[in-house]
């Protein structure tokens, strides 16, 4: 086993940029008492996700390694966490806000890349063309990955439309979309 | 009962079959479902943490145009049913409601708060009723065993609670039981299927999926009912790489719930578009239909 790495806290503030994101707002309340990470059921599979250490990290001010850790796009979004919390922390909507502050300083990877696939899909069309979600989430790479499904899919009648029409009213929905984002 | 229709992005892609089966069981069952053509995405959690203002306003706008016309919202699917309960109850706040409409006037429209957001599920609950369901049962569900598969996302949304325990949840096993199924109880049926997680980690995804349907099968279940065209997708599209994760055969067909009721209300198959699935729904139908013949 290589040692551990140390990590070094980075942003002792980084708390107070996560409460300040909508879903963020209640991290200062968490008394750690694990009953998030004991509610996930991805925490289960994937022992690097856990919920009580995303939110202990943000609150240590590890800015750096929380927002690089591709592990914290590992959420289902099942808000059990978010059931069951005694303090209302609200956990999964924490890290959500995470996601948040990752998304807005430009962060790459396979999380950051399918939510701004599927906001780019509301903007453009008004609603989720799923096909060009897909493929813009995967790439074509990760599409031929999936083997036959796609022609198991299309074979049923199951696929997504290749070509969906935008909404006709998509012109309001980008206005409103680009007023909030002047006013922030 | 009148409602304006909510389907939600994927009861018009890759889960048509969800929109056809809902406007047949309505109409049979005498909802009305006015149409909000031009209702925008949800938001789903992604344009939530994008852009979480955003969100709240798109969703704004969808609730105004339900009470443009003066209707409540009906949706089918468990994310929608969340996230627009969750922007519907942000907007109970008036201060919140005045930021929003601020941006929506440069729309022309206004909230003015108060529109409700149900789910077919409770739509069929507290306004049809169980009685008058039963009534309208045409080919009763023989005593299949139907797993239910409730899905996160319905049983987090606010408001759930008020039809609905959301940590031991009962509603879809009396509804197949009104409909003359047996519903059977397995650990799995609030489990989360690994939607939200299917593009980001597929492995994560399928295996929480497998557990559901390797816990229903287990316990007997021919057959689950959902809620959520999400659970849908990740239940019956991917159930052979479920199968392939858990080591053994599965082949447990996944209905919608509307394709349930309309099924045991006596609605031609076809018209509920369950030849779109990939787990094949035919063995199903098949019981239904012989044991059809043998009452007739």
């Amino acid at each position: 086993m290589s040692a551990p790495t140390r990590v070094v806290p980075d942003a002792p503030a980084f708390w107070k940029e996560v409460a300040s994101v909508p879903g963020g707002e209640a991290i200062a309340a968490c008394i750690q008492c694990n009953t998030c990470t004991s509610s996930c059921p991805v925490e289960l599979l994937e022992p690097a996700f856990k919920v009580r250490q995303i939110v202990a990290r943000v609150r240590l001010g590890l800015r750096e390694d929380v927002l690089s850790d591709d592990a914290i796009w590992a959420c289902a979004r099942c808000y059990a966490c978010v059931a069951h919390c005694p303090k209302q922390v609200r956990p999964g909507d924490v890290i959500e806000a995470v996601h948040h502050i990752a998304l807005r300083e430009g962060r790459q990877g396979p999380g950051p890349r399918h939510t701004r696939a599927f906001a780019e899909s509301v903007r453009r069309d008004g609603r989720i063309h799923e096909a060009r979600v897909t493929l813009e989430s995967l790439g074509l790479a990760g599409v031929l990955r999936e083997g036959l499904l796609p022609l198991a899919m299309a074979w049923r009648g199951k696929s997504p439309a290749l070509r969906r029409r935008p909404l006709k009213s998509v012109k309001e929905i980008q206005t409103l979309l680009d007023a909030v984002e002047e006013s922030e | 009962m009148r409602y304006a229709y909510y389907p939600g992005c994927v009861a018009l892609d890759s889960c048509k079959e969800l929109d056809l089966a809902t406007r047949e069981v309505a109409r049979d069952l005498g909802i009305e479902l006015v149409d909000l053509p031009e209702a925008s995405c949800c938001g789903a959690g992604n344009l939530q943490e994008k852009n979480p203002e955003g969100a709240l306003v798109l969703n704004a706008r969808t609730l105004a145009m339900a009470q443009e016309k003066g209707l409540d919202i009906l949706t089918v699917c468990g994310t929608c049913q969340l996230f627009l309960s969750r922007a519907r109850e942000a907007l109970e706040d008036p201060s919140a409601r005045e930021r929003v409409n601020k941006v929506l006037e440069k729309a022309g429209r206004q909230y003015g708060g108060g529109v409700r957001v149900k789910h077919l599920l409770q739509v069929l609950l507290e306004d049809v009723g169980w009685k008058r369901l039963g009534a309208h049962v045409r080919r009763p569900l023989g005593d299949l065993a139907v797993g239910a598969f409730y899905g996160c996302h319905l049983l987090r949304a606010p408001g759930t609670e008020a039809f609905e325990n959301p940590e031991n949840p009962q509603s879809i096993e009396r509804l197949v039981k009104v409909l003359g199924g047996n519903p059977v109880a397995y650990g799995g049926r609030t489990a989360c299927c690994g939607f939200h997680v299917l593009t980001v980690r597929q492995d994560l995804a399928v295996r929480m999926s497998a557990a559901g349907l390797a816990g229903a099968k287990s316990a007997g279940a021919r057959v689950l009912a959902t809620p959520c065209p999400l659970c849908h997708l990740v239940l019956d599209v991917y159930q052979k790489k479920a199968a392939r994760a858990v080591g053994e055969r599965l082949d447990v067909p996944v209905l919608h719930l509307s394709q349930l009721v309309g099924l045991a209300i006596g609605i031609d198959p076809e018209r509920l578009g369950v030849e779109r699935h990939l787990v094949s729904v035919k063995p199903i139908v098949q019981t239904l239909e012989d044991e059809e013949v043998v009452k007739a």
